[in-house]
C-alpha cells in the first residue's frame, strides 16, 4: 500500500466520527490527501477555509522549530483544526464549533499518531 | 501477576460489530485467558453493533457472566480513545461470581437496586472470601429531546425553558429519559450489601446525553442497572479522589421540588446569580457552557467527604445538576489539567501498592475527558509510570459510584476511583 493510500484510510475512518465534517492532510493551498466524503459543500467557506489556512502554514513554518503543535480558528459554525506533522504539512479536521472537542481531540491526536508512523 | 490470576485487557478499533467481537475473543484467548467474568464498553459510535460484537464474545465464553455499557472513551496499556470497545476479562479459581440486571432505573431507583442487591446477596451467601467487591453500571442522565428544538444543555427562552422543564420530569416516568438517580440506586446498594466494596458508574454517549445502553450477557438494555459481585481470595485496593480543588467561595441555594434542581443562590435567581458570582456575560449561556462548567464544578460536603457537581442543564433561571445536592451550601470548585495530574498521582502513587498489582479497573468522569481533551495521553503517561506493564482498564463515564464498607457511599462527578486487585 503506497504512504497515500494508507493516510486516505487514516482519514476514512476519521470521518466516519458524527462530528468530523471534512478532514485532509494538506499543505499550503490545502494541496494533499482528502477522502472523498466531505459533509462541507459551502464553495465561499471553503474559499475562506484555504485563505485562513494559508497563513496558518505560514505560521507552522515560522514556529515549527519552537515546538508548534496546533492552531485552530473558528470560522463560521466550525472549528478548523490544524495539527501539525512537519514544517509544511498539517492534520485539518473541521468540527461544529458545539461539537464536544475534548473528545474529538482525542481521536485526532490517535489520527496525528498514525499519520506520523505512516509518515516515518 | 499471581501465576493463577489471569487478566486480559482487549481494545478494538474495527467498525464491523461481528469482527470487533472476534478481535476481542482472539485478543482473550491470546493471552491465555479463559474468562471468570467479562466487563465489556462500547462508545456509542457503535450503536446497532452491539449485538454483533455481544453474540460473537458471550457464544465463545458462554459461562463468563458478562456486564458493561457505553462509556465516552477508555484507556488501557494499548492507548486512549474515545470511540472503540474494549473488554477486561478476569481468570481466577478462588473467586465466586453472581451478577444480575433490573430495569427502570430512572423510574423506580430504590426498589430495583434492592432487588439487584439482593439476589447478590443470595447467591454469595456461601462465599467463604472475605474480599467482596461489586462492579456496578447505571443508567445515566439522558435530556429529552423537545420537538423542533431537539436535545439541548442551555434554554433561554421562557416558552423552551417551560417545555423542557415539564418534559424532564414526565419523561422519566413514560419514556425512561431523565435525570439518572444514581446516587439512589448506589445508597440502596449500598445498604443491602454493607460488607461489599463497590466501583461503578454512569453509562453515557459521548457526553451529548441523548442516550446510553448497558450490556448484560448478550442483553442490550436502557434505563437498567447491571451488577457484577464478587467474592475473592485476593485483595481489592479501593482509592478514591475528586480531581476538583475547593475554594472557599461559598453559595447559599435553595433547591427546587426535585433535590438536584438549584432554584436559588443567594435569594436571586440561580442562574442570574451564577454568572454573576462567576463574572461571567450572558452571553456565556450557550451550548458551550458546559465546556467552561467543567471547569468549576458546585461542590457539596457530607461527613469530611466533598461531593462535586456538574452542572449538567440550564432551562431557564434553574441549574439542573447531576444528583441531587445534599446541602444548602454549595463550594465552587475548579479544576485544570494540572489538578488532574496531581490527582492520578494521589491514585496512584502509592508505589508499594501498585508495585504487586495484578489488575487495576478505574473510573474516570467523562466531563473531566472532555475538558482535557488530548492532554488525556499525558494521564496514561503517568498512570503507565506508576503501573508499569500491569494490565488496566480505565474508562469514562458521566457519574462515579464509590463506597467501601464503614464509609459513606458517594456517587459524584469528577472523581477518580480506582480498584486494583493485589
Amino acid at each position: 500500500m503506497s504512504t497515500r493510500s494508507e493516510i486516505l484510510s487514516v482519514l476514512d475512518d476519521l470521518i466516519r466520527l458524527e462530528d468530523v465534517k471534512a478532514c485532509m492532510v494538506a499543505k499550503k493551498g490545502l494541496d494533499g490527501v482528502v477522502p472523498e466524503k466531505n459533509e462541507i459543500d459551502d464553495i465561499d467557506l471553503w474559499k475562506l477555509i484555504r485563505k485562513t489556512t494559508d497563513d496558518f502554514f505560514t505560521i507552522i513554518r515560522d514556529f515549527y522549530d519552537y515546538g508548534l503543535k496546533s492552531i485552530d480558528s473558528e470560522i463560521d459554525d466550525y472549528i478548523v483544526d490544524l495539527t501539525v506533522l512537519d514544517k509544511n504539512t498539517a492534520l485539518i479536521v473541521i468540527y461544529p464549533a458545539l461539537a464536544n472537542r475534548g473528545l474529538l481531540e482525542v481521536e485526532i491526536e490517535n489520527r496525528k499518531r498514525e499519520i506520523d508512523e505512516i509518515m516515518r | 501477576m499471581s501465576e493463577d490470576f489471569k487478566a486480559s485487557v482487549t481494545v478494538s478499533r474495527l467498525w464491523d460489530g461481528k469482527r470487533v467481537g472476534q478481535e476481542l475473543v482472539d485478543k482473550i484467548k491470546q493471552d491465555d485467558v479463559d474468562p471468570d467474568f467479562i466487563l465489556l464498553f462500547s462508545t456509542i459510535h457503535y450503536e446497532g453493533e452491539f449485538q454483533k460484537f455481544l453474540d460473537i464474545v458471550k457464544d465463545e465464553f458462554p459461562d463468563a457472566p458478562l456486564v458493561g455499557g457505553t462509556v465516552a472513551g477508555f484507556m488501557s496499556q494499548q492507548g486512549c480513545y474515545t470511540r472503540g470497545v474494549s473488554a477486561m476479562a478476569v481468570e481466577y479459581e478462588d473467586m465466586e461470581v453472581s451478577y444480575t440486571i433490573g430495569h427502570n432505573t430512572k423510574g423506580k431507583p430504590k426498589s430495583k437496586a434492592k432487588k439487584c442487591s439482593k439476589e447478590i446477596r443470595e447467591e454469595l451467601k456461601d462465599s467463604e472470601h472475605d474480599e467482596k467487591l461489586v462492579f456496578m453500571f447505571t443508567s445515566g442522565s439522558e435530556m429529552p429531546s423537545i420537538p423542533g428544538l431537539g436535545s439541548k444543555r442551555v434554554y433561554n427562552s421562557k416558552v423552551a425553558s417551560f417545555l423542557a422543564s415539564k418534559l424532564l420530569w414526565i419523561s422519566s416516568k413514560l419514556f425512561g429519559k431523565g435525570v439518572g438517580k444514581e446516587e439512589i440506586v448506589l445508597k440502596n446498594v449500598s445498604e443491602e450489601l454493607p460488607e461489599f466494596k463497590i466501583i461503578g458508574g454512569s453509562t453515557t454517549d459521548n457526553n451529548k446525553m441523548a442516550s446510553n445502553f448497558q450490556f448484560f450477557d448478550k442483553k442490550v438494555s436502557r434505563n437498567s442497572l447491571v451488577l457484577l459481585a464478587v467474592g475473592i481470595n485476593k485483595n481489592v485496593y479501593m482509592t478514591s479522589e475528586a480531581a476538583v480543588e475547593k475554594t472557599e467561595e461559598e453559595l447559599k441555594i435553595k433547591k427546587g421540588s426535585k433535590g438536584y434542581i438549584i432554584k436559588e443562590i443567594d435569594d436571586n435567581y440561580a442562574t442570574e446569580k451564577l454568572l454573576e458570582r462567576f463574572n461571567w456575560p450572558k452571553e456565556f449561556l450557550n451550548e458551550s457552557l458546559h465546556r467552561k462548567t467543567f471547569f468549576y464544578p458546585l461542590i457539596f460536603e457530607k461527613e469530611g467527604e466533598i461531593f462535586p457537581e456538574v452542572m449538567g442543564v440550564i432551562i431557564g433561571n434553574k441549574i439542573i445538576c447531576g444528583y441531587e445536592i445534599d446541602s444548602e451550601r454549595l463550594f465552587l470548585g475548579r479544576t485544570s489539567g494540572q489538578t488532574l495530574l496531581e490527582t492520578i498521582d494521589k491514585v496512584f502513587g502509592n508505589t508499594e501498592i501498585f508495585e504487586k498489582a495484578d489488575l487495576n479497573f478505574t473510573i474516570y468522569c467523562s466531563a473531566l475527558l472532555e475538558a482535557i481533551g488530548k492532554d488525556f495521553f499525558n494521564l496514561r503517561e503517568s498512570i503507565t509510570e506508576n503501573l508499569g506493564e500491569t494490565p488496566f482498564l480505565l474508562i469514562a463515564t458521566s457519574g462515579e459510584d464509590f463506597r467501601v464498607p464503614g464509609n459513606i457511599p458517594k456517587h459524584t462527578n469528577e472523581t477518580i476511583n480506582a480498584a486494583t486487585f493485589l
